[in-house]
């Protein structure tokens, strides 16, 4: 069990029974997911991709997904966590398809003042991400997180950030020697 | 505490530090501003998404209506059946959603029907190559058995007990009589191909794959015709149980088992075909559930 898991509410069914609910065709389980979990899918999604259409349409094959496989869903893993991954490919998948079009819906990175997590509110949680990322520049950034840390391929990427293929591995080998340059550095 | 519209429960009391100023509110707006490099915003994304109150704290900076909007397609996409490869393929080329999923969602097209057909297919293999006789009589019950595959599968495509779409076939304004065409179409073409080639495993005359055509249709169109008097299941088995009964009458008066599908039986199968497209026809107009 995780902290999220723990955390609701005693008496309200947990992420896990209410999949299996879903399994059984229970249509109520899949409302209470879609209400605890829509929320943050949509927020996270928008953050990637500036059409609201184009989130909308991924947020809900996502459920959709969520409401077909439930039958096949493992409760080893987190259902959030099952469901960003899902989510993000099917917003991938829109995206290819806006693209198809000829119309662009990606967010472009643009250079940041960096932010001191130190000054942050909340002290963040050990991710994947090292701290280590924060020092490339963030187009180099965007690139590792959805390579390395997403799992996303090259041409998933290059579709996400709506940036050539060739751009994604150029900037990924950049970013590589970067980090393998800081890594020797800091260990010297 | 801030507010009194958290007393619902968005405000978690088991984690978190106590909330001054909602930490988790103040992440998400740093979060949201742009100044935030790609790696810092996935970190703090893990960090909030960690939380029962992280999450609520993210999912609070969509508006409402739309999540609830998303919400109702969700649910209502969830009632529906799923859109099979075949209704796919039908979009694509053109079909509007609506038709490609209630011809699709023709409960005919099942496994069951395409394993009923593929065991009476095998049946009649079966026969054919132990079978003494020559030309059509080789394969009679092939030929036989053949009008049958599109008849059970029209019988199946309507009722309330074997739909899965029936609610979403009541709300369509189609009217039943087209939507029963539409099915009987997916169903004929459906036949159509699976007889066809079983017909050119059967070894018979060249002519036997297509005997059973002009058939198939008078029993298919004879039945729609009798189903608004007896029910589409009645009607199918009452026309194929006076199918098999002429077939054998037939045979067992000419000498010929496969009598029924000479020259002389095709244009008596075509006329019959003709009349009950005419009556279905007749009907059909003057049955228009959703006329104004």
């Amino acid at each position: 069990m995780n902290s999220v898991t723990r955390e609701i509410r005693t008496g309200e069914p947990d992420d896990a029974t209410l999949v299996g609910r879903m399994a059984d065709g229970n249509r109520e389980a899949l409302d209470l997911l879609y209400r605890r979990h829509a929320g943050w899918l949509t927020a996270r999604l928008q953050r990637r991709c500036p059409d609201p259409d184009v989130v909308d349409t991924a947020v809900q094959e996502a459920f959709l997904a969520a409401w077909r496989g439930a039958g096949r869903w493992k409760p080893s893993g987190e259902f959030g966590a099952w469901l960003w991954t899902v989510g993000l490919r099917r917003l991938i998948d829109q995206i290819r398809r806006q693209q198809r079009h000829g119309r662009d819906v990606s967010w472009e990175v643009v250079g940041s003042e960096p932010v001191d997590s130190g000054e942050l509110p909340l002290a963040l949680t050990d991710t994947r991400v090292g701290s280590e990322l924060s020092r490339l520049a963030p187009e180099l950034q965007a690139v590792m997180v959805a390579t390395a840390v997403e799992g996303l391929s090259t041409g998933e990427t290059a579709i996400l950030l709506g940036i050539p293929r060739g751009t994604v591995k150029s900037r990924m080998s950049r970013a590589r020697k970067l980090l393998r340059t800081a890594i020797s550095e800091g260990e010297q | 505490m801030t507010s009194e519209h958290d007393a619902g429960g968005t405000d978690p009391d088991v984690t978190g530090p106590p909330e001054i100023g909602r930490p988790e509110t103040e992440l998400v707006r740093i979060w949201r501003s742009a100044n935030v490099d790609p790696a810092l915003e996935y970190r703090i994304e893990e960090t909030l998404v960690s939380t029962v109150s992280g999450r609520e704290a993210l999912g609070r900076s969509v508006s409402a209506e739309r999540l609830e909007v998303n919400r109702l397609i969700v649910m209502g996409l969830a009632a529906a059946p799923r859109r099979g490869r075949l209704e796919r393929l039908l979009v694509r080329l053109g079909v509007s959603d609506s038709v490609a999923r209630l011809a699709t969602a023709t409960p005919a097209l099942r496994a069951a029907w395409l394993l009923a057909t593929a065991l009476a297919l095998l049946f009649a293999l079966a026969t054919a190559s132990n079978s003494t006789a020559s030309g059509l009589d080789r394969v009679i019950v092939y030929l036989t058995i053949a009008p049958l595959v599109p008849l059970a599968g029209v019988a199946l495509a309507f009722g309330t007990a074997v739909d899965p779409v029936h609610e979403t076939t009541v709300a369509t304004p189609i009217d039943r009589s087209r939507l029963l065409l539409i099915r009987t179409m997916t169903i004929l073409v459906t036949s159509i191909a699976i007889l066809v080639v079983g017909g050119a495993l059967m070894g018979g005359p060249a002519v036997a794959a297509v005997a059973w055509l002009l058939p198939a249709l008078a029993v298919t169109s004879g039945a729609i015709a009798l189903s608004p008097r007896l029910g589409p299941q009645r009607a199918a088995a009452t026309v194929g149980a006076v199918w098999i009964l002429v077939v054998l009458l037939v045979g067992s008066v000419s000498g010929h088992s496969a009598a029924v599908f000479a020259p002389a039986g095709q244009a008596f199968w075509l006329v019959l075909a003709g009349v009950a497209a005419i009556l279905v026809d007749r009907q059909r107009r003057h049955s228009r559930y959703f006329e104004a």
